[in-house]
């Protein structure tokens, strides 16, 4: 569909239009409120509450911003409104160490990594990958699903967890690096391919 | 000089928010570092198998959720707009 054809149908809130949007939508927006550390229903209830929200303003529509990234906004807010008191990431965390016993004092790489992870891809290290996803701590685990695998706008990820973006990057950094030692102790191997 | 430390942490953290200074400084270091950009690849191979593994579709529940949220909005999705004010 058209771009300018779909905000119009948003905004004059045709049935059709409203169905596909919310269709294409509702299951990202569900697992993000999943992974947003929310059980099934109140995950369920949120999606509902952030729909209703939406169709409520939905002839404020301008259709600057895409309708899913208007919807993971809202949802944002809701996410944060069930969120109680703010959490800041610890200023410790052993992952650290672990991390800098990998390179000498002047930060060159002692123990460099060998090119795990390519494997990733393959189905049978899917169980493996959700066992490493699991001893991840929560925040880091929900900053990491959100930004990098979910592609959530980083406003929306603060929001969410109810954090500064420095401390998402904090979080990011911990996140990877715990998953990559896990994967690594587990003896998960591949070839690299950088690409940035 | 970034070292090898500094570059894998910025590379594992959010790259996109470092200053373009910094930025441009970790780029030239995995020009020239085999064992950062390894640690790079294993990064970007680390981000596209949790996004394949947490995709929608990869969950038989999550689409049950979805139809089930789309029948509680069955009546709202059709209500005429509100009167002018």
């Amino acid at each position: 569909m058209e771009h300018a054809d779909l905000t119009a149908g948003i905004r004059r809130r045709d049935p059709t239009v409203l169905d596909a949007v919310l269709r294409e939508a509702l299951p990202r927006l569900l697992i993000a409120a999943r992974v947003a550390g929310l059980a099934a229903d109140a995950a369920e209830d949120v999606a509902h509450a952030t729909v209703l929200v939406f169709l409520e303003r939905a002839e404020a529509f301008d259709g600057r911003a895409r309708a899913s990234t208007w919807l993971f906004g809202i949802l944002a807010n809701k996410i944060a409104e069930r969120r109680r008191a703010e959490q800041r990431e610890e200023a410790t965390d052993e992952i650290e160490t672990v991390f800098d016993a990998r390179f000498d004092d002047a930060g060159r790489w002692s123990r460099p990594p060998e090119g795990p992870l390519q494997e990733l891809l393959r189905e049978d290290v899917q169980r493996q990958l959700r066992d490493c996803l699991d001893t991840v701590p929560e925040r880091q685990r929900q900053a990491f699903v959100l930004r990098l695998a979910d592609d959530v706008p980083m406003d929306d990820v603060c929001k969410i967890l109810g954090v500064n973006a420095n401390n998402v990057g904090v979080l990011l950094f911990r996140a990877r690096v715990r998953m990559r030692e896990c994967l690594e102790a587990k003896g998960v191997r591949g070839s690299a391919d950088a690409e940035l | 000089m970034l070292s090898c430390n500094e570059v894998s942490r910025a590379v594992a953290g959010d790259l996109q928010r470092e200053p373009w200074r910094r930025r441009l400084g970790v780029r030239l270091h995995l020009l020239m570092c085999d064992h950062c950009r390894r640690f790079a690849a294993e990064m970007n191979a680390l981000n596209r198998a949790v996004r394949i593994m947490t995709r929608p579709d990869a969950d038989a529940a999550i689409t049950d959720q979805a139809e089930r949220v789309l029948r509680r909005l069955r009546p709202q999705s059709d209500l005429s707009p509100p009167p002018e004010p």
